[in-house]
């Protein structure tokens, strides 16, 4: 066994807090926002987030924001990305 | 968490009618005879409406039935009716 | 009841038990958007809601208004936010 530490996923994400997120969902959609926190399910908490609707050819995205925090289910989450949009 | 759950106020709708949105743009509306955790639901007396779009115009189809039995996962949504539903 | 019971944990519980009472949008993944007060939630994300109007995607225009309480299945709930 060589020496280097072994890095966990969700201990990634939980370096993540308080910090910028990007959420990508199994769907065209996509979230980004502070990260308050997450559950066991990867549930997520963000706060003041902002909601896109990617179109497939990257075009027009439509932006929803939203004030305070938002619960979204981990049930659809494909990837959460530290940092914030690209 | 509250102590009501939204499944325990779904109780109070027992015995009466109401709407149930499911996925497909199908909607039912009947007397709610039982329901479980799973929202697999059984109505009396139930009309289903399906609405379609047929060359850009939207049509709806009725269906009757005495007693039906529903899968919960087709459900999104449960409501008691106003008058015009 | 415990965590596995409820469906969820610490973080999100606490969030559940912050907004009751408040007035929340409600996003299913079929893109329907529901705005109003939130009287109940559960683990599963089961949701019921007061004066509650039906959206879809964003505010924009209002499709329906629903003068009873509404009950939204969980497994269709995509997000909960504080309006």
């Amino acid at each position: 066994m060589s020496e280097t530490e072994v890095i966990l996923p969700l201990e990634i994400i939980d370096k993540t807090i308080n910090q910028p997120v990007w959420i990508i969902l199994q769907s065209n959609r996509e979230f980004t926002g502070k990260l308050v926190g997450f559950d066991d399910f990867v549930n997520v908490i963000i706060e003041d987030a902002v909601e896109y609707i990617t179109d497939n050819h990257n075009q027009c995205d439509t932006e929803l924001r939203h004030h305070g925090r938002m619960l979204l289910s981990g049930n659809n989450i494909a990837m959460l990305v530290p940092g914030g949009r690209r | 968490m509250s102590l009501e759950t939204p499944l325990d106020l779904l109780k109070l709708n027992l015995d009466e009618k109401v709407y149930v949105k499911l996925r497909g743009a199908r909607e039912l509306v009947g007397i709610l005879q039982a329901f479980d955790s799973h929202c697999n639901i059984v109505l009396s007396d139930a009309v289903e409406t399906i609405y379609e779009l047929v060359d850009g115009e939207l049509k709806s189809n009725e269906k009757t039935s005495e007693m039906l039995f529903v899968r919960g996962d087709t459900v999104t949504l449960i409501t008691t009716p106003t008058d015009d539903e | 009841m415990s965590a596995a019971q409820s469906g969820t944990t610490s973080v999100s519980t606490q969030f559940l038990a912050n907004i009751i009472g408040k007035p929340v949008s409600v996003k299913l993944y079929s893109g329907m958007m529901y705005k109003g007060k939130l009287e109940s939630i559960d683990g599963f994300m089961n949701v019921a809601l007061s004066n509650t109007s039906e959206h879809f995607e964003s505010n924009a225009h209002m499709l329906k208004r629903y003068e009873n309480d509404v009950f939204l299945r969980g497994t269709q709930v995509m997000y909960i936010s504080e309006a």
